[in-house]
């Protein structure tokens, strides 16, 4: 093989495997009874779960190949990678019947796909004796589908954090793996500042929004699939600058496309039945009124028939954002200095996290749990620490 | 040595696969349900499971309650969003104020009732049964026809309205994961209610304030149950005999007026026929208990003032300005001169039956009612007793020691049910009573015009009004398809 002065570093790699996923409850597979129900001070027992005899683990069937590169003498340098990841008796908490005596039960219900590409760069910009800068960005993107339901039927499904059942998602084949399940709301109608719904069925309509048939009740509508939790793009930008003892670091995180699902929008930005509850500030400013009759939120009413506590695409926005998530400012002090006290080396740094976010929607932190939901979780904090770091 | 280290692994992987089960691991706080009863104790330790979750807050522990009276006319609201006000606004539909936690809590409680029968029954067939084990199979017999004849109540038409259409899917075994019911008609449910008591009634104890006994169902707790379910059916001869019964033991007495305000600060009165026992740190609801959920907003922290009685229910008491239950009457937020706020679930020291507010007994069926059961059912039977009906009515209408008391050629229908009323105020017997008898109820909606503006149903109401029955949960619904059609019209 020739050399070729451009490229310093070629390689491919791939590698196929299969692994398994342990059901998440040890005993999903018989039907238990706790004794967690005391009556008078004397032991109760209940049955308490329902069971799947043929309960099984989840397998999944992971390949992979990537392409590692470097150029100009590893000044710039990067991989490109492709997975695909086939998960057969997927685990779930299927929602069944109450007259069992149960909500859900822990079932393989199907097969998913996972399949994406994650491309990787970094490159030292400036290299010299006294100024270096170099950045790195990483992105990914990831397609996450059902391919198969063993049931055939469609599956309804809740986000499980918190208990409360504060998201409805779907799995339907040829969908995504976190499509979003409910009412579509056609927004806020000017003249009236009344809730508008998209029907999506074969009903009368009472009104029209942008020519698509819809009605001010929301029991009249059928649900659909309102969106897709996962993004088109996710990844981080990070660089390094180090001038002569100061080095400066900065890490983003980003994330394009997607959306989130705002839970706590229902306890929050009441349409008016609840009165004595508390308002969030954008409910408070975006509510329609006589003076502001373009407003994006409902005119509050104490007679509201609590719309908004549907499951609804009102509460589904936008995930994309860019977020500072870490910045290092350090000074390495200089030896001449230090060694006359007798350290081998200090530093003085600043370091803060969080510190500026950059986001598609702007009323609550656009990172989100695994599931794409927001409930009452404490928002992240911005941190700012100082320190010095002696050797001695 | 490689040949011994082969050695050694095969002898290893020979002596390991010889120890069965040895990956087989039970747990250790929990066991299988289908082996979990196999002898007294455990039947013992299933009702007292069941008995429990019969005291949850989305049964008799509460929400139920709050149904009975929230919905009846004698329940008022001082402000609208405080919770379960959604009841007495009739704000309800599939997917929003369903209050699913009837549905999910009584088949729930339905499926320890069925798993308790199938087993002791399993016991009994291999020949190892007992009287012991009888009566618990009894308790359960008789918890599930209580069950169903409250499920029947939320869910289906009335008896005597229309008893061929939908009521609720009948179920008497555990079920598979995968089943998906549909709803039997009102007369099944009924027939299958008759039955459990009827099957409960020889073998349940006969014991009258034991410790045994006390928070758990006996054979006048099954005789109570079936004067109730006869009453609703119309079956009035079968009702009287069932009251009477009660009646006749005369371990039960009536309180006598100057004790009927301090039994609500005792547990177990001679009253109580069945009564579900809260205890702290078990069912005890805390500030969400029915106790707070009825005292006056800020009478003391954590007091919300939920709902108070209505003009319609004050006036009917104000009959007789000395009348007995104006004890248990508080003043409400209203003014310091409306008595409309209620102190039986708190006890009227605030110090409910065991010292604290909120932990205090449910008595789901008392003496009184089987009096005036019996009145109602003594008059109007194919050939009316207006005596006895008369006799019944005034045991409980001398607690109105102003009123004169009825006689047989006086006592009205209407006078046992305003007595009931006065009576058993917040008990949660108001609204069924009137959807049973087909009367119109009229809300005290004035009360708190103009501030809050009802629009979710007219002034008055009757059982033609499709919000008289809750609707199945839409995640009923979601996970069985073969109901979805069955949702009850309107909804």
């Amino acid at each position: 093989m020739k050399n070729i002065s451009l490229i310093s570093n070629l390689r491919l790699r791939g590698s196929y495997g299969v692994n398994g996923t342990l059901p998440s409850s040890n005993y999903g597979w018989r039907s238990l009874s706790t004794y967690t129900n005391k009556y008078m001070e004397q032991p109760g027992g209940a049955v308490s779960s329902i069971a799947d005899p043929l309960l099984s683990w989840e397998t999944s069937f992971t390949s992979n190949i990537a392409l590692e590169f470097g150029l100009l003498d590893q000044r710039i340098s990067g991989t490109v990678e492709y997975f695909n990841r086939n998960s057969k008796d997927l685990l779930q908490d299927v929602p069944i019947s109450n007259i069992t005596g149960f909500y859900s039960t822990l079932k393989n219900v199907g097969e998913i796909n996972n399949r994406g590409v994650e491309i990787e760069l970094s490159g030292d910009i400036i290299k010299s004796k006294d100024l270096n800068w170099s950045l790195g960005i990483t992105a990914s993107h990831v397609k996450s589908t059902v391919t198969k339901l063993y049931g055939g039927q469609d599956i309804i499904w809740y986000d499980p954090t918190g208990d409360d059942a504060r998201a409805k998602f779907i799995y339907r084949e040829g969908q995504s793996t976190l499509a979003l399940y409910g009412l579509e709301w056609a927004g806020v109608e000017d003249a009236t500042g009344k809730n508008v719904w998209f029907l999506n069925n074969d009903k009368t309509a009472t009104t029209t929004v942008d020519g698509r048939p819809a009605t001010y009740r929301y029991q009249d509508a059928s649900e659909v699939i309102i969106g897709n939790i996962h993004p088109k793009l996710f990844g981080g930008i990070n660089t390094n600058l180090d001038w002569k003892g100061l080095s400066l670091a900065l890490n983003f995180t980003y994330k394009l496309g997607g959306y989130t699902y705002d839970a706590a929008g229902r306890d929050v930005s009441d349409d008016g039945y609840y009165w004595e509850r508390i308002m969030s500030q954008d409910q408070y400013d975006n509510r329609w009124t006589p003076e502001h009759m373009d407003a994006k939120l409902p005119q509050r009413m104490a007679t509201d028939m609590e719309d908004v506590n549907q499951r609804s695409s009102r509460h589904m926005h936008k995930a994309d954002y860019l977020r500072l998530s870490n910045v290092t400012i350090g000074y390495n002090i200089p030896k001449n200095i230090i060694n006359k006290v007798k350290i081998s080396s200090a530093r003085v740094y600043f370091n803060g996290s969080n510190l500026w976010t950059l986001a598609a929607y702007k009323v609550y932190d656009p990172e989100v749990n695994a599931y794409g939901t927001r409930g009452w979780e404490m928002p992240l904090g911005k941190t700012y620490t100082f320190g010095v770091e002696f050797n001695f | 040595m490689k040949k011994i280290n082969i050695l050694l692994a095969v002898l290893g992987i020979v002596l390991l696969s010889s120890c069965e089960g040895f990956l087989d691991v039970k747990p250790s706080n929990s066991a299988s349900s289908e082996t979990s009863i196999t002898s007294v104790a455990d039947a013992k330790v299933a009702i007292s499971g069941l008995m429990r979750k019969m005291a949850s807050s989305d049964y008799y522990g509460r929400n139920f309650i709050m149904y009975g009276d929230a919905k009846g006319g004698d329940f008022a609201i001082a402000s609208q969003g405080r919770g379960l006000d959604a009841l007495y606004v009739f704000n309800h539909s599939a997917s929003s104020n369903s209050y699913s936690g009837f549905w999910s809590q009584l088949y729930n409680n339905i499926l320890q009732a069925n798993n308790l029968i199938a087993r002791i029954t399993e016991i009994e067939a291999a020949g190892k049964g007992s009287a012991a084990l009888s009566e618990y199979k009894g308790q359960a017999l008789a918890a599930r026809a209580l069950m169903y004849f409250d499920l029947v109540r939320l869910y289906g038409k009335p008896y005597n309205m229309d008893k061929t259409s939908l009521g609720v899917p009948l179920v008497l075994e555990p079920l598979d994961a995968s089943a998906q019911p549909t709803r039997a008609t009102v007369e099944a449910v009924y027939t299958q209610i008759v039955k459990d008591l009827a099957d409960a009634e020889p073998i349940v104890s006969k014991a009258v304030g034991t410790v045994a006994i006390k928070g758990y169902i006996n054979y006048y707790a099954v005789k109570a149950i079936q004067a109730k379910v006869n009453l609703e059916m119309g079956k009035y001869p079968e009702a009287l005999a069932a009251a009477e019964v009660v009646i006749a033991k005369t371990s039960y007495t009536l309180y006598t007026n100057d004790k009927w305000v301090g039994s609500w600060s005792t547990q177990f009165g001679s009253e109580s026929i069945f009564e579900l026992a809260v205890y702290p740190s078990e069912a005890d609801l805390l500030t969400s208990s029915l106790g707070y959920y009825l005292l006056r907003t800020a009478k003391i922290s954590g007091a919300m003032g939920w709902f108070m009685a209505s003009d319609y229910y004050l006036a009917r008491l104000n009959q007789d300005p000395t009348d007995v239950r104006w004890g248990i009457m508080d003043y409400d937020e209203t003014s310091k001169t409306r008595f409309g706020s209620c102190l039986k679930y708190a006890g009227v020291d605030l110090k409910g039956d065991k010292g604290t507010t909120s932990a205090v007994n449910i008595k789901v069926i008392r003496l009184s009612e089987m009096y005036l059961i019996a009145a109602e059912a003594a008059l109007r039977q194919a050939t009316p007793d207006m005596t006895k009906a008369s006799t019944y009515l005034n045991a409980i209408r001398k607690r109105a020691p102003a009123l004169a008391p009825s006689t047989p050629t006086t006592v009205t229908l209407d006078m046992i049910i305003d007595e009931k009323s006065k009576e058993f105020f917040a008990e949660g017997l108001r609204y069924f009573d009137m959807i049973r008898l087909n009367r119109t109820i009229t809300f005290n909606d004035d009360f708190i015009k103009p501030a809050v503006i009802i629009t979710h149903r007219p002034i008055s109401i009757d059982r033609t009004f499709y919000k008289a029955i809750l609707p199945i949960p839409k995640s009923e619904l979601d996970a069985n398809p073969a109901i979805k059609p069955q949702q009850n019209p309107g909804y």
